[in-house]
């Protein structure tokens, strides 16, 4: 039990630390370290700087000089856009808002003892610098899990997934432009919930579009790990169907077992199961298929980037579970540390445009924490994004995620529902259209504006 | 409602002090939740409603923003993409929202 007169001397001291001189303060000033320069820690950066006036010492990690989006990679690929538009600086967020840089990679989160909470180590170059904090918010995002070879199950067959963008883009891209006139472009989707839940479709559907104004005798063959389109199924549905029913191939329940190909050579062939699934909800095998490819374009099945396992704050998923409330890991042992963007296992898309939103809830949470208040018990996220379908049409998506109690279960969780009609789940435009490609490249210009500057 | 006999002094007085805080959220609070829910509209409409490419949101009415919003939940979700967003958040959320936006400087 606490005891009285102990208890008067705490808030008396906690009063007194409010009317403190900022040189007296400035011993206890709150530091942060974000791990990872991508969508969702660039934002926790530059809102942990925005929000708390510049009070809270933020350090962010991140090895690349520039970041290379993912999202407008798939017009890069058809060589629509150049490269260059997928790149963004971090001098305009240290100009900004004060955020200290290191350029490098952290090898250990380790517990601070006196010094802090946590301790970053990070290498930076040859020189290895050691970062003390009371908060710690990972932002590693994905990597991809190995697919074994068909000709050496036990070896890792070469890969090009072109599914974190950079130079596996502009190869994808190259490899496109060379295919043969009559050659197969064989793609395949991963089982939910991988990067960006549109994305694989979008990008069938600007190859494919590519191909019939380049390459009318060329094919495009989706095999999809899901039982379906997971995204903007009716407008993806419609696009396959419909503009390009004489050049594309959807098969859904397609799970890739092994890929013979050659490192840096386009072409290849892949070995899938055909799965259904049963009337029990179970997943039944019934058989293999293999497709021959000109170009292959597989993309596996991901899981948080490394510091995220190595930190130890994954589940069985290989994702981070976390508070939604603050984005803090739920693991025993891991108070103070915070996994934000794709890295992090919640009910919310993993994206662009939702991980900025992760990064300003975690911001938000970690900033009232240093003021002993606790997180905002309901935040919100919206999902807004659109997707091109062709060189000239883009359809768009959206849904606004409610952290609510699942009145059933009692459990806690980001959920999309319309507040006025009831229906749960995200919105799909009613068709894609030339208005909706102009707004992208706006929506576009609008997010990267407000996470990189 | 009956009241406690229990923790008179000083000590009770914080503690009710700290319940009442507890209860009703500061005005403050309000606004840190107002501007967390609001931050979500600036992905598309800029940091702090400002440069954005989809039009400027700080300094709008309250009204003005309450009006347009109201609007667009009576219209069709998937005609516009403001509409499902309009209809995503409660009421009481979009008044939140409105309110932080109506409290900053118009440009």
């Amino acid at each position: 039990m606490i005891k009285r007169r102990n208890f008067l001397d705490t808030l008396a001291a906690g009063s007194l630390m409010a009317l403190a001189p900022l040189a007296v303060r400035a011993a206890t000033v709150n530091r942060v370290v974000v791990v990872g320069g991508g969508m969702a820690g660039v934002t926790a950066a530059k809102y942990l700087r925005l929000w708390s006036g510049r009070t809270v010492d933020v350090t962010l990690v991140e090895p690349s000089t520039q970041y290379t989006s993912n999202i407008m990679s798939n017009l890069v690929v058809t060589g629509q856009y150049a490269p260059t538009i997928l790149n963004y600086g971090y001098a305009n967020l240290v100009r900004n808002y004060g955020i200290r840089r290191l350029v490098g990679t952290v090898t250990a989160v380790e517990p601070g003892g006196p010094l802090g909470a946590w301790k970053v180590t990070v290498v930076e170059g040859t020189t290895t610098v050691v970062r003390y904090c009371e908060r710690v918010v990972l932002a590693p995002g994905v990597q991809f899990d190995a697919v074994p070879s068909t000709t050496n199950p036990a070896t890792a067959a070469p890969i090009l997934h072109a599914w974190q963008a950079g130079p596996q883009t502009t190869q994808l891209r190259d490899h496109l432009a060379a295919m043969p006139t009559t050659g197969t472009f064989v793609m395949t989707i991963p089982k939910a919930p991988y990067r960006c839940p549109p994305g694989p479709y979008e990008r069938a559907c600007v190859v494919a579009d590519y191909l019939k104004r380049n390459k009318p005798g060329a094919q495009v063959v989706v095999l999809d790990a899901n039982a379906g389109i997971m995204a903007e199924k009716e407008s993806f549905s419609h696009a396959f169907t419909t503009l390009y029913g004489s050049n594309l191939t959807y098969r859904p329940g397609r799970v890739v077992k092994s890929v013979a190909a050659i490192a840096g050579r386009p072409e290849g062939s892949v070995v899938v199961d055909v799965v259904v699934t049963d009337a029990l909800g179970q997943t039944v095998v019934m058989g293999s298929e293999t497709y021959e490819a000109q170009l292959l374009n597989v993309i596996p099945p991901h899981r948080a980037g490394p510091i995220a396992q190595s930190v130890g704050v994954v589940d069985a998923t290989g994702f981070a579970p976390v508070d939604g409330r603050s984005f803090e890991s739920t693991v025993a042992g891991k108070a103070g540390i915070h996994v934000i963007g794709d890295a992090s296992k919640t009910t919310l898309p993993k994206a662009g445009h939702v991980a900025n939103q992760e990064g300003k809830i975690c911001a938000d949470a970690i900033l009232r924490a240093f003021s002993g208040q606790p997180a905002y018990a309901t935040p919100t996220a919206n999902s807004a994004c659109f997707s091109p379908v062709s060189s000239t049409l883009a359809s768009w998506l959206t849904a606004v995620y409610q952290y609510q109690q699942d009145p059933v279960t009692g459990s806690w969780k980001y959920v999309a529902m319309d507040q006025v009609s009831g229906a749960a789940g995200a919105t799909e435009a009613q068709a894609a259209s030339t208005g909706s490609f102009s707004k992208m490249n706006t929506w576009y210009r609008s997010l990267m504006a407000e996470t990189y500057a | 409602m009956k009241r406690s006999t229990h923790h008179r002094g000083p000590l009770a007085a914080l503690l009710g002090l700290a319940a009442l805080l507890a209860a009703a959220p500061s005005q403050a609070q309000t606004a840190a939740d107002g501007r967390l829910l609001a931050s979500g509209c600036f992905q598309c409409h800029g940091t702090a409603g400002l440069n954005g490419g989809f039009g400027t949101l700080a300094g709008v009415g309250k009204l003005d923003m309450i009006n347009k919003l109201n609007d667009m939940r009576t219209k069709a979700a998937r005609e516009n993409i403001m509409n499902p967003h309009a209809r995503g958040y409660t009421s009481e959320q979009l008044s939140l929202i409105a309110d932080y936006f109506s409290k900053l400087p118009k440009p």
